[in-house]
């Protein structure tokens, strides 16, 4: 094995910018937790050198071990996990290091930031204690000269009137103003190293890129090298100087941000960057089969094999190592050639336009009667407390929004959280109450103070949530939840019920055997694609997908993807496809409605939307979803001026 | 309207509600003469009794003369002896303070502690031995465990008094039966609360920053935890006093709980409605102390919603 690991120290060097001494080196690391069903190993065998001032991004999936080994190497794994091999931080042995050393380590070399920005902060301390407790912690400071470092830390995060911050609580910050206090935060112990563990999942779009870009900047400044954790690949492409593409508890290829994208080697990283909806192309996007293995149930060899349309029998027997091909490393024994055409220049076989087959069958709108017709829609909602003598706040979820759907027509409607794209689609439902203004579904209206005939309105329109676990009774078989609107409804006999049930199971990809499993057998994609199954047994004319594919693994989003395409294209069906990302939208979608503080600011096709924005929110929206493979330099700018994200309220416009 | 005086104003309804709420029930509860006198008096001597209480008059009229004698801190004469009540009362008011006061300390100082280490050491033996015990403690009756004190330290090893309330000893025994539920009660509040601050990421956010587990602890698990704790100390507080019947009347301590007991059994309704009233009061001023202390501790109470406040 001794020689294995010199070979790994030679090869993890590779591709490296910078030859000085590591920050970080880990060799032969591995990690996982003791739990009462055994030894469980999340992160094998690993080689990382880390440069000072790279940055490098940890790339995988949920299970890859990308979170767990950053926490493990500064000791913060918890108390029932285990290491092995060895790692070293500014040349400091981290196997033999005590709570002591790490408490010492913790902050002066390696600082962390988390996923979600507010929850990262105490509720009841205000961002001066914060800063001002880490400060002292770290230095001799008196009180003043702490106040003073921790204003100047404050303004470096970008935030215009520090002084006023200081005594302002986490509950009073949104999402990015944390995660910005967050960031000043692990600055202020001036660390060697920056570990950032998903920064920017919890934040929206717009925000993603501001958080980023102070995020480079941070790293060009005071000299840092940068973690970045993330399964966003997005991302990555935006900041990272060197990629490690984690799956299963491996890297499986390493190499520099462009090589990587220019000719990924690894069959697992060319199935990924092909899985993700491509902005600039609306094509399907790939979906890979099967599902990320946990780390109960890894393959003896290589992870992906299982998965991998060219694995042969050694892949799977034998698991291969980390070796040179081309400027990466890569651990695969049937890597991609240097022959094969470039990425994202043109379909390859196998690809279909997910909407020509709608834009060949239907003519344009205008010449059929609409399906949904929303006319000045509003809806409203008390925020907070009421107090004495005084009406409550109201907060104008949708306002005054008009929009049409003609059957079998596609309809994306993105914005930000808080924009009020879901209420919109719970108003299309009957869930939630109409205040002004109507929604037509077919020959049904829906005013305000109208009953909602809501038996009649499920068999037009049916919904599928975020969510697919929290959406599906945890006690039931799957066929039985599918079967059961139908049941509800009093259709058929119940022998055919199921029947019908399994044929819908069978046409989303669910396999036979799944039939009577409970939810908790199936992983996110599969329970996604029951929950589908579920809304199309009553044949409804419409489906609302709010944020079909947020919750699942990038490798499983494309078959939900597949799913919708399919279903879109074989009964007819009307989608209302509401997401905050963009790229998923102009996939399935033909025409696209953006959303912001509850109005409707553009409307127009996915083409047009996306290739020649109108509204500047439009093209602020399009440059953050923006991966960066397309020529579109001056909207890139257009949101980085605002500070905080006061341009961007949460919500529409409050009314005190 | 700030916190703090939207509290005190909803305090204040709270109080007066209770108030007219003690004034309808004694009321309703059936004719005073009646059940003072006893049926077999002749009339005029029941109409002279309940016109010199001043049943006779309208029920607004005997409303407004109750709070005027409330307001004037006139609360009437036990009719068993003719002595005012605010003395009956006010002698046996600092026996019960004295009691509860000690069974509180107890209840804290042993089951806050408790509920942490619990919490801290989690799924461990500790843990699961600390819960017992607690179990055990909340589901014990009182006055069950109050006789077995009496029978093991006062009968068998005759080391402390069984009753009365002549000397520091004579406290031990109440004050064990009493602390030793609310120590149960709060050790499982605690230990509850403390678990649910400890999976909260701003604790490993802390000691990512280079904070040790103990500083952790005191500065941002503890306040977290202790809000939920408070809410329990409050009805602890309020349930003190009304709890105060049983114990008292086991150890034969003279309180106000072992004076309602005799008062109610008396039908001496002055000595019923005071202490009554003294109830409500302590609920409404241990809720109005723990609502204040809340606004102190969370921010969140205290200031505005998001954007508002420091924007």
């Amino acid at each position: 094995m001794a020689a294995g690991v010199a070979d790994g120290a030679a090869e993890a060097t590779a591709g490296r910018p910078s030859s000085a001494g590591p920050v970080l080196s880990l060799r032969a690391y591995s990690t996982g937790f003791d739990t009462g069903a055994g030894r469980l190993t999340v992160v094998d065998t690993i080689d990382l050198d880390v440069a000072r001032g790279e940055v490098i991004a940890l790339v995988g999936e949920s299970g890859s071990g990308k979170s767990v080994v950053c926490r493990s190497f500064i000791g913060l794994a918890g108390a029932n996990s285990w290491r092995r091999g060895s790692a070293s931080l500014c040349g400091i042995d981290l196997m033999t290091a005590s709570e002591r050393d790490f408490v010492r380590l913790r902050g002066a070399k390696a600082a962390m930031i988390f996923q979600d920005p507010v929850a990262s902060l105490d509720p009841l301390q205000s961002v001066g204690a914060h800063l001002m407790a880490t400060l002292r912690r770290h230095f001799d400071l008196s009180p003043q000269a702490a106040q003073d470092r921790a204003i100047a830390l404050l303004r470096q995060v970008g935030f215009p009137s520090p002084e006023e911050r200081l005594a302002a609580y986490p509950h009073q910050l949104s999402g990015g103003m944390s995660q910005r206090v967050a960031i000043a935060l692990a600055l202020a112990s001036e660390p060697d190293l920056l570990i950032a563990d998903e920064p920017t999942t919890a934040l929206d779009v717009t925000l993603q890129g501001q958080v980023l870009d102070l995020l480079s900047r941070l790293v060009r400044e005071n000299g840092l090298t940068l973690i970045l954790v993330t399964h966003d690949l997005g991302i990555v492409r935006r900041i990272a100087d060197r990629v490690a593409i984690l799956y299963a508890g491996r890297i499986v290829e390493l190499a520099p941000t462009a090589a990587l994208f220019e000719q990924p080697r690894h069959r697992y990283t060319r199935a990924l960057l092909d899985a993700r909806p491509n902005l600039w192309r609306p094509v399907l996007p790939r979906a890979i089969h099967g599902e990320v293995p946990s780390p109960w149930t890894r393959p003896p060899g290589c992870a992906f094999a299982p998965r991998c349309g060219h694995a042969d029998g050694l892949c799977i027997s034998a698991r291969p190592d980390l070796r040179p091909v081309g400027a990466s490393l890569t651990a695969c024994r049937h890597p991609v050639g240097d022959r094969q055409a470039a990425p994202g220049l043109k379909p390859s076989n196998g690809e279909t336009t997910a909407m020509s087959g709608e834009a060949r069958r239907h003519s344009p709108e205008g010449e059929r009667t609409p399906l949904l017709q929303i006319r000045s829609a509003s809806r409203s909602f008390r925020i907070g407390r009421h107090a004495w003598f005084r009406r409550a706040p109201t907060i104008t979820a949708v306002d005054d929004v008009s929009l049409q759907l003609v059957p079998g027509e596609t309809l994306g409607l993105v914005g930000e959280s808080g924009c009020g794209k879901t209420t919109l689609g719970r108003l299309v439902m009957g869930m939630t109450r109409l205040e002004a203004g109507s929604v037509r579904i077919g020959g049904e209206a829906l005013t305000p103070g109208a009953r909602i005939d809501r038996a009649a309105l499920a068999c037009r329109v049916q919904i599928v949530f975020q969510d697919p676990r929290a959406a599906l009774d945890p006690r039931l078989p799957v066929a039985v939840q599918v079967a059961e609107p139908l049941r509800v409804h009093r259709r058929h006999e119940p022998a055919q019920r199921r029947t019908l049930a399994t044929r819908l199971l069978r046409a989303v990809g669910i396999p036979s055997h799944l039939d009577d499993a409970l939810p908790e057998e199936l992983s996110g994609g599969q329970a996604q694609r029951v929950v589908i199954a579920r809304a199309l047994v009553l044949d409804p004319q419409l489906l609302v997908c709010d944020e079909p594919t947020s919750a699942l693994d990038v490798s499983v989003q494309a078959q939900v993807i597949d799913v919708l395409a399919n279903v879109q294209r074989d009964r007819g069906l009307a989608l209302l496809l509401i997401s905050h990302d963009l790229a998923l939208v102009r996939v399935l979608a033909r025409r696209i409605a953006v959303m912001r503080g509850g109005r409707i600011v553009e409307v127009g096709t996915a083409e047009q939307i996306v290739e020649r924005p109108r509204h500047p929110y439009t093209r602020a929206l399009v440059a953050a979803c923006d991966d960066g493979d397309a020529p579109m330099p001056e909207a890139r700018n257009a949101i980085t001026c605002a500070p905080g994200n006061a341009a961007y309220p949460i919500a529409g416009s409050v009314h005190r | 309207m700030s916190y703090a005086a939207t509290k005190l104003a909803r305090a204040l309804i709270t109080g007066w509600l209770a108030v007219t709420l003690v004034f309808v029930m004694l009321r309703l509860s059936g004719d005073p003469a009646l059940q003072i006198l006893g049926g077999d008096l002749p009339p005029e001597t029941l109409d002279r009794f309940r016109q010199r209480l001043g049943l006779d008059r309208p029920i607004w009229t005997q409303y407004v003369a109750y709070w005027s004698d409330l307001v004037r801190g006139d609360f009437g004469q036990s009719f068993r002896d003719g002595r005012d009540v605010l003395t009956v009362v006010g002698d046996a008011l600092p026996k019960t303070g004295l009691l509860m006061g000690t069974g509180f300390l107890i209840a804290v100082v042993i089951g806050i502690p408790a509920g942490i280490i619990a919490a801290l050491r989690h799924g461990t033996g500790i843990d699961r031995s600390l819960m017992i015990g607690a179990s055990i403690g909340f589901s014990v009756p009182n006055f069950f465990l109050a006789i077995v004190l009496i029978l093991l330290f006062a009968m068998h090893w005759r080391i402390l008094p069984a009753g009365g309330s002549s000397g520091a000893l004579h406290l031990i025994l109440p004050a064990l039966t009493v602390g030793t539920y609310f120590a149960a009660m709060l050790a499982r509040f605690a230990r509850a609360s403390m678990l649910d601050v400890l999976d909260r990421p701003f604790l490993d956010a802390a000691r990512a920053r280079g904070f040790s587990a103990g500083q952790v602890l005191r500065r941002h698990a503890l306040p977290n935890a202790a809000l939920p704790t408070i809410t329990i100390c409050g009805l602890i507080v309020g349930g003190l006093m009304g709890g105060a019947a049983v114990v008292e009347t086991v150890f034969a301590w003279p309180g106000i709980g072992r004076l309602l007991v005799n008062a109610v059994a008396a039908r001496d309704m002055p000595v019923v409605q005071l202490i009554v009233l003294l109830l409500a009061f302590t609920m409404v001023a241990t809720n109005l102390v723990v609502d204040l202390l809340y606004g102190w501790i969370d921010p969140r109470l205290r200031t505005g919603p998001a954007g508002g406040g420091a924007r």
